[in-house]
């Protein structure tokens, strides 16, 4: 497809969603649902995204698809709410917009902040769909390449690489998680021979866990039970004032807008890693970058923009190993995976044959939803403010049921509600000992393309495994991977320590001479 | 050293449990696995060890074996495993169970809720009382208001599930269900007297909240996902039975 081709084509699935009024409603509906859930804490973008993939899963796919992406970006940016008013991050993406927006609101710009955070989610969420449709293509000709023996690999990068980023505490602890969600994964009778494996006799079982209400348990529970035991807390909530886009500051940091995109979309695409890290990694850069530092985490307006660009940012990156590889980068592009196959789509590099315009539409998408998110923002976020002082004991209950109904409505089993809440209290105990759970459910995610395609690929060499070394991309994959092994390991460690210890003697050194 | 190390952080005391649960698991999970087929033929296909239904889980058991070795040795190292050892007495379990209460709560009311409730009664009046109990323990966090609500639903429990054990399943839309449901509705009743009664006069205001709350939520999620989104309830006892039957009255 040329670039004019490419460009019909989303005017095109533009137009035709602008022409359907559903389009509009769920739009504006489930980006203002996103916003409320991303605005109370104790809720989390991937629980939004998780609970209104069940109740869309009777819609055809564009329509879930709108909803979807609506909530996801309206969750991301709405965490910002609390963040300014109550120096509470509603969702962990928005915990570095605190630092300066909670400050801001303090002296009385509460209307200006929220017009800042609303104009800066919009663009990151725009460049987010940007780098998206330009470098996805670029990952589908390569990963078109890729063979069983590449996606076996890929799926143990995913794993590796996401429990390596996203543990809090012991890097083993992000590994352990990502093969308990494999182990899980292997429940079932396996696609091959339909050989019953840890089914213990339990009919339910033959067909393996279901993925979402799994997602569902693993995210809501632990949220559920660490919001009820934190208490309500005192409501101190910041007046807001009128909300204007404040387009001046934002292009007085412009520097800051564009590199904190950037930071987003390159953090989102790495599995596993999500909006939180963006916010940060994006903070922090603004904050060394700056030749004022000392005015950060004071009110300064360049620290607000840097972490919501970058948050929202982060959804185009996230998308980005999501639609090219079926790998998702951030745990709420790990619900919309669930949610996606349970429409009946295999995101991967087969999709851009089997739905060549899906990327299209989903910029499409994507650019209506961050136009719904400002929309909303700019003329809503009074109104929903004003949920910000119900309390989480009245509405963590309400959300608890919304997870049990909504994991019943996928099958009408309740078989699922036993797993899930099983898994959900499994995942609050890992959470408090600190082992990452979005490593967790990435690992029941892919382990079905691990397995299937590590028999695959030993069924066409008979067993032979030297094309994983042999075959260039499999040896990259494995070095990727034995890298990331071999730089956690404490000799490793301690090998480094000594290396850069000897550096800095002999250029002290050298300089001394 | 003291017999309660508090210089181990609590956070390797609770690995060396975590990694003797995993290497447990893990090795039952090989055992497990070793006795599924390596070669020959299953179900007419021929099998070898490279597609064998048993390579993954082996791989894998092999992995968290390895990993919560490494685990556990990292927690003995750090003098997790002395630590840990010496906080098996009464004293320190009863602290253990105290600091954990809120945890208990939540995971009894919520798994009441689904493993004995949405199974077998009446949905919107399971919802209702759950609803109500878990807001209750929580929006008037006060020891007498939690023995009330938790009392009584710790008492619509045992009962739904004494029933079930003693097999009595009435067949639906009879009297017996009917029955049934009306009795969670009484226990929804009794809760609300009692947590209005434990809660006295300064905690009405919050009392009547869980009671919207709770009331508001049950009706409107039935009502919504039965007849907007037309997902049948997991049991549609009285309460859908009544709104189904006005529902036709308004229509007609």
């Amino acid at each position: 497809m040329t670039v004019l081709d490419q460009f019909g084509a989303f005017a095109g699935a533009l137009a035709g969603l602008l022409s359907q009024p559903v389009s509009w409603l769920l739009l504006i509906g489930a980006s203002l649902l996103g916003i409320t859930f991303g605005a109370l804490p104790g809720l989390t973008a991937t629980l939004g995204v998780g609970l209104l993939a069940t109740l869309t899963y009777s819609l055809d796919l564009n329509m879930a698809l709108i909803a979807l992406i609506a909530m996801y970006v309206g969750a991301v940016y709405g965490g910002s709410y609390s963040a300014i008013l109550l120096n509470i991050p509603g969702t962990a993406a928005s915990a570095a917009s605190a630092m300066d927006g909670y400050p801001m609101a303090q002296r009385g710009e509460a209307g200006r902040v929220l017009g800042l955070t609303t104009t800066a989610s919009f663009v990151g969420t725009v460049v987010g769909m940007l780098a998206l449709v330009v470098v996805a293509p670029l990952i589908l000709e390569v990963a078109l390449q890729f063979t069983s023996y590449e996606f076996f690999l890929l799926a143990l990068f995913g794993i590796i690489i996401s429990g390596t980023l996203q543990s809090s505490d012991l890097v083993i602890k992000g590994w352990i998680a990502g093969f308990l969600g494999l182990a899980l994964s292997t429940v079932g009778r396996d696609g091959l021979m339909f050989f019953p494996r840890f089914t213990f006799g339990v009919p339910e079982l033959d067909s393996g866990i279901e993925v979402v209400p799994v997602l569902i348990g693993a995210f809501a529970i632990p949220q559920i039970i660490h919001g009820l035991r934190e208490g309500d807390g005192a409501v101190r909530l910041q007046s807001v004032g009128r909300i204007l886009p404040d387009i001046r500051t934002m292009l007085r940091n412009l520097k800051h807008v564009i590199r904190s995109a950037m930071i987003g979309v390159g953090i989102g695409a790495v599995p596993g890693v999500g909006e939180d890290i963006a916010g940060w990694v994006s903070y922090g850069t603004a904050k060394a970058s700056s030749p004022n530092p000392e005015n950060f985490g004071k009110g300064e307006p360049a620290g607000l923009i840097s972490s919501e660009t970058a948050n929202n940012a982060c959804i185009g990156g996230a998308l980005i190993p999501l639609v090219t590889l079926g790998i998702p980068g951030s745990p709420p592009a790990v619900m919309l995976l669930g949610a996606l196959m349970l429409h009946g789509l295999t995101p991967g590099p087969m999709l851009s044959i089997e739905q060549p315009n899906f990327l299209i539409e989903l910029a499409a998408i994507m650019v209506l939803a961050s136009l719904a998110m400002w929309i909303n923002g700019m003329l809503l976020a009074r109104q929903v403010v004003k949920l910000l002082r119900i309390p989480p004991s009245l509405f963590l209950p309400v959300v608890a049921i919304l997870s049990v109904l909504g994991s019943y409505a996928l099958g009408l089993s309740t078989f699922n509600l036993y797993l899930m809440f099983a898994v959900g209290l499994a995942a609050y105990f890992l959470t408090r000992m600190h082992y990452p759970i979005s490593g967790l459910v990435i690992g029941v995610i892919l382990g079905p393309m691990a397995d299937e395609n590590l028999r695959r690929a030993l069924m066409v060499g008979q067993g032979d495994l030297t094309p994983f070394v042999t075959r260039p991309l499999s040896l990259i994959l494995l070095l990727a991977i034995t890298l990331i092994v071999l730089s956690q390991l404490p000799a490793y460690r301690r090998w480094r320590a000594r290396a850069l210890q000897r550096l800095r003697t002999a250029g002290a050194g050298g300089e001394g001479a | 050293m003291s017999r309660n190390d508090q210089s181990v952080p609590g956070l390797r005391k609770a690995d060396f449990w975590t990694g003797l649960v995993l290497v447990a698991i893990s090795v039952f999970m090989l055992v497990e696995t070793l006795g599924y087929p390596l070669e020959g033929s299953y179900a007419g296909v021929r099998n070898a060890w490279y597609v064998s239904p048993a390579l993954l889980p082996l791989i894998v058991s092999a992995f968290l074996i390895v990993l919560s070795c490494s685990l556990l040795a990292t927690a003995v190292r750090a003098g997790a495993a002395r630590a840990a050892l010496a906080d098996v007495t009464p004293r320190a379990l009863r602290g253990h169970a105290g600091a954990a209460r809120d945890i208990w709560i939540v995971a009894f009311i919520l798994g009441g809720y689904i493993y004995c409730l949405v199974p077998r009664v009446d949905f919107t009046a399971a919802t209702a009382l759950t609803l109500f109990t878990l807001a209750a323990a929580y929006h008037l966090p006060t020891a007498r208001v939690r023995k009330a609500g938790l009392g009584v639903f710790a008492c619509a429990i045992a009962a739904v599930a004494f029933a079930a054990l003693a097999g009595w399943r009435p067949q639906p839309r009879s009297t017996a269900a009917d029955l049934r449901d009306l009795g969670v509705w009484v226990a929804f009743l009794i809760a609300a007297g009692s947590v209005a009664w434990a809660a006295g006069a300064p905690g009405l205001g919050r009392w009547r909240r869980c009671l919207v709350v709770a009331l508001g939520t049950s009706l409107v999620l039935s009502i919504v996902f039965k007849w907007g989104l037309l997902v049948p309830l997991p049991v549609e006892g009285v309460t859908i039975n009544t709104l189904d039957a006005a529902r036709r009255l308004l229509v007609r």
